[in-house]
């Protein structure tokens, strides 16, 4: 059945429909695959016409403990009748309590925790931290590590062949007049252990 | 998995010179590989970890965790960070209840457990498929490289976007075959959440036996 002629219904019910409408309205990166899902429920995942699959990918591999898992539901649930968020002036319960178990489960000395939204916001809190702590700039980041896409932190992010694909130029957050001397961020090749005692000696 | 060696001789450069270790642990953190954060497998800890994807569970949450000698240091240095959602209770409820799940279902040993018995069928898979050229990882945190033979060992692209795509369409979701970080183009990821059963392994792997043969 053609599109134009099925009815809503039908057409809601069809990957097809979706994949037209995302491709008038939403830029056209990443999801090339014509697979609209809709719901899901541990490993498995279903998309609009009904198929399933197992999802090996955990979402974008964050669904941990499975789609849907109930104690999470049930904790969403909750929480939206009691408050979705606050103020910078003040605190939170729960934030309290994420904190204390975090400091649980990491070994010590790792203590003290901060939050944020997405690893890419993580990765620039930390480079900051970083840089505000010890009153340097230099960063060596791994050869074919991924660690975003915003302007700090595609410029620690290369593909596997070394090459930092993202949009140049990339984050000069030093004078100038040392940037042109001294690169800011360097790749590191996992496999040559010698090249990194050679860089931090420079 | 770099080898331990090499983690530790970089943390040992780190400390002589003063330098602070960062590790990002977005993909391997909070179970997947087995242990709750992956650096753990090396007998080292970082200056800095951060933690996002799999903390939420679905919900945008991420965290940095440092030491209270750092944390302090910084604050009193003037170190300020801000965001609009910076730990909101909804955010950090929800990571918790999560963390709560992970604990309270042995996920950590599940983790280790199902991650064995899938990288043994890869295994098997790799013993009778020459494009299998490499099964690599830690836990449930695993990954296959695809090559045009074992003997060349010459990356598979084409391939390997014939893989994935082959397997999505009998109902299997893998991640790669697109060239994003340190994913590379031949490379496929298999990471499933970590309360997969053994009957769903050996459904991916019947899949992936029954596509092989094609590409």
């Amino acid at each position: 059945m053609s599109l134009e002629v099925a009815t809503k219904k039908e057409r809601t019910k069809s990957n097809d429909y979706w994949v037209e409408l995302d491709s008038r309205y939403r830029v056209q990166v990443r999801a090339t695959r014509p697979i609209v899902l809709e719901k899901g429920k541990g490993v498995e995942v279903w998309d609009v016409e009904g198929k399933k699959y197992l999802d090996f990918e955990s979402g974008q591999m964050a669904m941990v403990s499975g789609h849907s898992h109930p104690a999470v539901l049930n904790r969403i649930k909750e929480q939206i009748e009691m408050l979705m968020q606050n103020s910078v002036r003040v605190l939170n319960v729960p934030r309290i309590l994420l904190a204390k178990k975090l400091a649980e489960i990491v070994p010590d000395p790792l203590e003290k925790s901060y939050f944020l939204s997405t690893g890419s916001e993580s990765v620039e809190a930390s480079l900051r931290l970083a840089k505000k702590y010890t009153g340097r700039f230099e960063v060596v980041a791994l050869l074919g590590g991924y660690h975003g896409r915003t302007a700090g932190s595609q410029s620690y992010t290369s593909n596997s062949r070394g090459a930092r694909p993202s949009t140049r130029p990339r984050l000069a957050s030093s004078p100038a007049s040392v940037m042109q001397r001294r690169s800011l961020t360097r790749q590191l090749p996992v496999s040559q252990q010698r090249y990194l005692s050679k860089l931090c000696k420079e | 998995m770099p080898p331990v060696e090499w983690v530790r001789h970089m943390r040992q450069i780190c400390d002589e010179r003063e330098m602070l270790l960062i590790i990002d642990e977005s993909l391997t953190g909070l179970g997947r590989t087995g242990k709750w954060f992956a650096f753990e497998h090396f007998g080292i800890s970082p200056d800095i970890l951060t933690t996002s994807k799999a903390l939420g569970q679905g919900v945008p949450a991420a965290a940095i965790i440092t030491t209270e000698k750092i944390a302090d240091g910084a604050v009193a240095k003037g170190y300020d960070q801000g965001a609009t959602h910076m730990g909101d209770p909804f955010q950090c409820a929800v990571a918790l209840a999560n963390l709560e799940v992970i604990e309270r279902e042995n996920l950590l040993s599940r983790a280790t457990k199902m991650g064995a018995l899938l990288r043994n069928g890869l295994e098997e898979l790799q013993e009778r498929f020459d494009v299998i050229g490499d099964v690599r990882g830690k836990g449930l945190f695993l990954g296959i490289e695809i090559v045009e033979s074992k003997e060349s060992k010459k990356p598979a692209v084409e391939r390997t976007a014939k893989l994935v795509v082959e397997c999505e369409d009998r109902g299997l979701l893998l991640g790669g075959g697109v060239s994003i970080g340190g994913l590379g183009m031949n490379t496929i990821r298999l990471c499933p959440p970590l309360v997969i059963t053994e009957e769903e392994i050996s459904a991916a792997l019947n899949i992936m036996e029954n596509v092989l043969p094609m590409v």
